[in-house]
């Protein structure tokens, strides 16, 4: 074989059978809050309950509740609930931290990527008491809207702020 | 049984909800108390040490937060554009130490030093001053007038990761309108910050800040 095509072949093989495995999970990148909304959105219209958390891979109390959130995603996923993690990491951590981080971690739950600059015009969308501190939490269950700024000490703690969610016979009442 | 389980799970539902509000502190119009704060040249500063200052404008930073670093030049900037003009910077790391050790007081003398910090850079000692404020992040801009009345609170300008690209400059344009005398157009502005770390209670109290070890901290 000619080294050239063999070269490429070489190349081919490396991106067909290894940067999947390198990737691990398809991570989205939305750089305006409108392409977020849209996700949560589209979230909403299939689950119960859509949980978003707020959060960077520099941010030392949203790494350490992070089990938290995947433990919840494993255990109430099949009962309509999803949780959503939107990473606010910068842009140039994309490949270096938030891929590997994630892959690393086994996170199993969706991890999309946000990077919006205007952070005075989302920030308050995302809920008037925000006042941008990380980590934060939004739990979205049909009209009801429920949100936390600050991290979760435990999964107790996480799952006593998510019970009225959580729990079908103590739930708001549904459409 | 079941009404005591029932009742802690109320009040510890109750505590995250009200934990959940975000911090307290300062609203706009509050008059802020002043402090007396180590800094890193070893003296204490007030706010009364500047009898001249028309203002200040204090920042809640640290070392260790990426978000820190990002504004550090521009927080910089602030104090050489605007001591002359009577609103001097006052730099406060409130952080645990304990919890970042790139935010101890040996590593903020040498972040001051090797940045050439022309500004007091104060450790929050005992952390009483930043929930006083309200600080939830770093960096947190708390822009105070003479009489220490809260005039403007949050982000310094309206984009963290590229300065080129600022088109808002909150911080300054709060400045520019007390010197006319005037309130802020915007006297409260969000930002993505890292959270202030707050120590943690043990029994007898707060986690003995004196233990962390001198010199170099540990590098990431």
């Amino acid at each position: 074989m000619h080294p050239r095509w063999y070269t490429l072949f070489l190349v081919s093989l490396l991106h067909i059978a290894v940067l999947p495995r390198i990737l691990g999970q398809n991570i989205p990148i939305y750089s305006t809050y409108a392409e977020l909304e849209a996700r949560i959105a589209f979230e909403q219209d299939q689950n119960n309950t859509v949980i978003v958390n707020f959060w960077a891979t520099w941010c030392g109390p949203c790494v350490a509740e992070l089990p938290y959130f995947e433990e919840i995603h494993r255990k109430y996923a099949e009962q309509g609930v999803k949780v959503l993690l939107v990473s606010l990491d910068f842009r140039h951590y994309y490949e270096k931290k938030l891929i590997p981080f994630v892959k690393n971690k086994d996170i199993t739950a969706d991890v999309v990527m946000f990077s919006d600059p205007k952070q005075q015009a989302w920030i308050p969308k995302v809920h008037e008491s925000w006042d941008g501190a990380l980590p934060a939490t939004l739990v979205l269950h049909h009209n009801t809207k429920c949100f936390h700024q600050g991290e979760f000490e435990s999964l107790e703690d996480l799952e006593i702020f998510l019970m009225p969610f959580l729990s079908p016979v103590i739930a708001p009442s549904d459409k | 049984m079941r009404t005591i389980v029932f009742s802690v799970v109320i009040l510890v539902g109750a505590a995250l909800f009200l934990s959940g509000k975000g911090p307290e502190g300062y609203a706009i119009g509050d008059k802020a108390e002043d402090f007396r704060l180590k800094n890193v040249d070893g003296n204490y500063v007030s706010l009364a040490d500047f009898p001249e200052a028309k203002g200040f404008i204090i920042v809640f930073t640290c070392n260790h937060c990426p978000y820190a670093q990002l504004y550090e030049q521009r927080i910089i900037d602030l104090n050489r554009k605007f001591k002359s003009r009577g609103f001097p910077v006052i730099a406060i790391n409130p952080n645990c130490p304990d919890l970042v050790k790139d935010d101890s007081f040996e590593e903020m003398q040498a972040r001051a030093k090797a940045k050439k910090y022309t500004f007091p850079y104060l450790f929050d000692e005992g952390q009483k001053v930043f929930p006083a404020y309200g600080a939830s992040r770093t960096p947190h801009v708390f822009l105070l007038d003479k009489e220490h009345i809260v005039r403007y609170k949050g982000a310094i300008d309206d984009n963290a990761e590229i300065p080129e690209e600022v088109e808002k400059k909150y911080v300054e344009k709060a400045i520019e309108a007390l010197l006319k005398g005037e309130w802020p157009e915007e006297q409260e502005m969000p930002a993505v910050g890292c959270p202030i770390r707050k120590c943690k209670l043990k029994q007898g109290g707060i986690v003995n800040e004196e233990k962390t070890p001198p010199g170099k901290g540990k590098k990431p």
